[in-house]
């Protein structure tokens, strides 16, 4: 890239990124203090936005043509069947089959891979409910020492417990997710026998890091990392939170008014 | 479609191919990412709505016809972050666009930025910086 091409993409990224820049600065200010114990409550956004966004895929694993996820025979059978308009097998939106564009919860675990914001945790002795900025969802991690259903009805947001590995580590299983629903946003596939585990690390008052593995013996060969240590950044507690929402009747418009007339054939 | 429209530039920018626009749910397999236009318009709509907010405008092509372009940007949480909001726009307004256009040459493209009462806005259709790029 020339200088002066250098110059003004640092400019645009610089401009692009000032509001999330500014809301760093001040959400917490000061040094960050020690964590609190077994406590995760609080108001939360990605430290970098867009370390949320992931739009080629799971942060970790982005198809980008770099990165591949340990495909089993059957699980790259499975991929191949998704048409991602994302990632190194975009194709245009007459040929995707993307469930989430047709409105369909994006379902865990892409909530967390894909359009992860401003998220809100809340704790009490039985439960640690998650509530995200896309689409409005909440997740309940129940705490009561309950295991996970044995040869349950699969859910878009599967089932979710959650135990305290250390004062500042909480450990969540989730297993039960409906296997129509995708991982990311690049058409990872997986089936109802998935297990995802996430470690959230309160590492300092101010900060969560959140990793993420993927276990679905069927389709991937061995576990692998979708988030490793997503740094999230605590803000004011009177955050209110965005709304973000798929809604069919702007989808349609959006396609009406746009995509479609990126459909037709080239003009001579 | 050849570029019979009152276009006050076109460049094609050495950069390289942006795999997607920022945030993009619909990503960009109809545009010519290698491409920037610039066009003088007037707006006729702006819709600010999930997934992806639309500008309608007009633009006059060389021969004077009148030519209706739509473009979009991210959704309106993105935009609002940018500066962006319901009513920044109303028809009538002289902007001036700079737009990655479609491959199919459809008027329709993606707003990199515009241009509205000599102050500059942020659309889409750059890069998204690498996570390092953005570390504070």
């Amino acid at each position: 890239m020339s200088e002066p091409s250098a110059v003004l993409a640092l400019a645009v990224i610089t401009a692009w990124m000032h509001p999330f820049v500014a809301v760093a600065q001040t959400a917490t200010g000061g040094a960050a203090a020690p964590p609190p114990v077994r406590d995760l409550s609080g108001v939360w956004q990605p430290a970098n936005a867009l370390d949320g966004i992931q739009p080629n895929g799971a942060r970790n694993m982005p198809a980008d043509g770099k990165h591949e996820p340990p495909y089993t025979a059957f699980g790259l059978e499975l991929f191949k069947r998704n048409k991602p308009s994302n990632g190194t097998t975009e194709v245009n939106p007459a040929e995707e089959n993307d469930p989430a564009h047709a409105c369909d919860p994006q379902g865990f675990p892409r909530e967390n891979l894909f359009e992860l914001r401003t998220t809100q945790i809340v704790q009490n002795p039985n439960q640690t409910i998650i509530l995200y900025t896309y689409g409005r969802i909440y997740r309940i991690v129940w705490t009561d020492g309950r295991a996970l259903p044995k040869d349950p009805d699969p859910r878009w947001f599967g089932y979710s417990i959650g135990r305290w590995r250390d004062d500042y580590t909480f450990v969540v299983e989730t297993s039960g997710t409906d296997a129509r629903t995708w991982l990311d946003n690049a058409g990872r596939p997986h089936t109802e026998d998935m297990r995802v585990e996430e470690i959230f690390h309160r590492v300092n008052r101010d900060r969560v890091e959140l990793s993420m593995t993927i276990d679905d013996p069927k389709v991937y060969s061995k576990p692998w990392l979708a988030l490793d240590n997503l740094p999230m950044r605590l803000v004011p507690a009177n955050t209110d939170m965005p709304e973000m929402m798929c809604s069919p009747s702007e989808l349609a418009e959006y396609n009406k008014r746009h995509a479609s007339k990126g459909q037709n054939p080239s003009k001579p | 479609m050849e570029r019979k429209l009152y276009i006050t530039s076109l460049i094609a920018l050495g950069l390289a191919a942006a795999p997607t626009g920022l945030f993009a749910h619909h990503g960009s397999a109809l545009y010519d990412t290698n491409k920037r236009i610039t066009v003088q318009a007037v707006v006729t709509d702006w819709l600010w709505a999930n997934p992806h907010c639309l500008l309608e405008f007009d633009v006059k092509d060389d021969k004077g016809n009148t030519v209706h372009w739509n473009a979009e940007v991210s959704n309106p949480q993105d935009m609002t972050n940018l500066g962006w909001s319901r009513k920044m726009f109303k028809p009538g307004d002289e902007v001036t666009l700079t737009l990655v256009p479609a491959k199919n040459g459809e008027p329709i493209g993606r707003i990199v930025e515009v241009i509205l009462n000599g102050k500059k806005y942020t659309g889409m259709g750059v890069r998204p910086p690498a996570p390092e790029e953005s570390k504070q």
